[in-house]
């Protein structure tokens, strides 16, 4: 498959007319009952790795049928531009303007930030505060910055209150602020870039998440040697719901793969 | 005569199917990604650019859908592979 299918920059442009949700599989014992809903014909069924839909505004009802990813169902990303632009045509009319602000697209704990800025090469972005409501200011301050096409989908966010949780961060002290961190390899931990004070205006948290995101030098991994070495030294990831241990059947035919490269 | 109804029938039947099959082209199953392609920066990119912004909680990515009134682009990907992770 194209590797770099949803980093068209078509289909990143037509994806600001929807709320994009990434959820972590196996990581949220709340959300299966949804996923299995969005993405298995049966309940009782496993959850799979992978799955892709398009759900209306309420999330309730499917827009486009589920499948293990956008590439089982579209030849190429533009095919897939297109059809998002006919779906969020169909919405634009009801859907608040471009501009509204938009709440920060957060993961649910630092540690899972980390390990997701890890597997999309970004650096990660965590709001530290003694109390929920200096995270929550924190936040709508960065909220006001970040959806600006030259920060937009360039860092991977998550807060906390607990210094606990900044454990896996080397450099991280008590101070609160905003916190931009180099994830390792592994994203099981990761290197304090910097740290921007909570009292940095608008302006200057702009300008110094550009200036951070302009310097990030992205790792390249190969698939196989990673996993093979995360292995080998023992870095495996703790999962808060269990992963089935699915087997394929000896009798099931290899599915016939597109080429698209 | 009835055999040769039934052949044409047989016949006819497979003609529909191969034409079903022809149009379903589009929407076959394709094998899984062969790499990272969840939405990240552009997999062979040393520079970090512009990407599509993931919610990762779902509850609040359902939240900001209802409220702005846009539909969802929905994926779930588990960040580890074979127990490893750091990769989709």
């Amino acid at each position: 498959m194209d590797r770099s299918f949803l980093s068209n920059k078509q289909l990143i442009k037509t994806s600001r007319d929807f709320i994009c949700i990434r959820t972590a599989t196996y990581e949220d014992k709340r959300e299966v009952v949804f996923l299995k809903w969005a993405f298995l014909r049966s309940p009782a069924a496993d959850l799979r790795n992978f799955g892709f839909c398009i759900l209306s505004p309420d999330g309730k009802r499917k827009l486009r049928r589920s499948v293990r990813g956008p590439n089982f169902v579209y030849e190429n990303s533009a095919a897939m531009a297109a059809d998002l632009e006919l779906i969020a045509r169909q919405f634009s009319r009801k859907a608040t303007k471009t501009g509204t602000k938009l709440a920060v697209p957060r993961m649910k704990s630092v540690r899972l930030g980390i390990n997701v800025a890890s597997c999309d090469g970004l650096p990660s972005v965590v709001v530290f505060g003694n109390r929920r409501q200096e995270v929550d200011q924190l936040n709508s301050k960065l909220s006001s910055v970040i959806w600006d096409e030259s920060l937009a989908g360039k860092f991977i966010y998550a807060s906390t209150t607990k210094f606990d949780d900044l454990k896996i961060v080397v450099g991280a002290t008590r101070k609160t602020g905003i916190l931009v961190i180099e994830p390792d390899v592994y994203g099981m931990k990761g290197r304090l870039i910097k740290r921007i004070d909570a009292s940095v205006s608008k302006q200057g948290l702009r300008a110094d998440l550009v200036a951070i995101a302009d310097r990030f030098t992205r790792r390249s991994k190969s698939h196989g040697l990673h996993v093979r070495n995360g292995r080998r030294d023992g870095n495996i990831w703790k999962t808060e719901v269990t992963v089935p241990n699915r087997v394929r059947s000896r009798k099931r035919p290899t599915p016939r793969r597109r080429r698209t490269e | 005569m009835s055999s040769v109804a039934g052949v044409r029938r047989l016949l006819t039947l497979s003609v529909v199917m191969a034409v079903v099959l022809l149009c379903s082209s589009v929407t076959a199953q394709l094998a899984p990604p062969t790499g990272a392609s969840y939405g990240g920066s552009v997999p062979k990119s040393r520079k970090v650019v512009t990407g599509i912004a993931w919610y990762g909680v779902l509850t609040e990515g359902l939240a900001e859908a209802k409220r702005t009134g846009k539909p969802i682009l929905f994926i779930t990907a588990a960040p580890q592979c074979g127990g490893v992770p750091g990769m989709w």
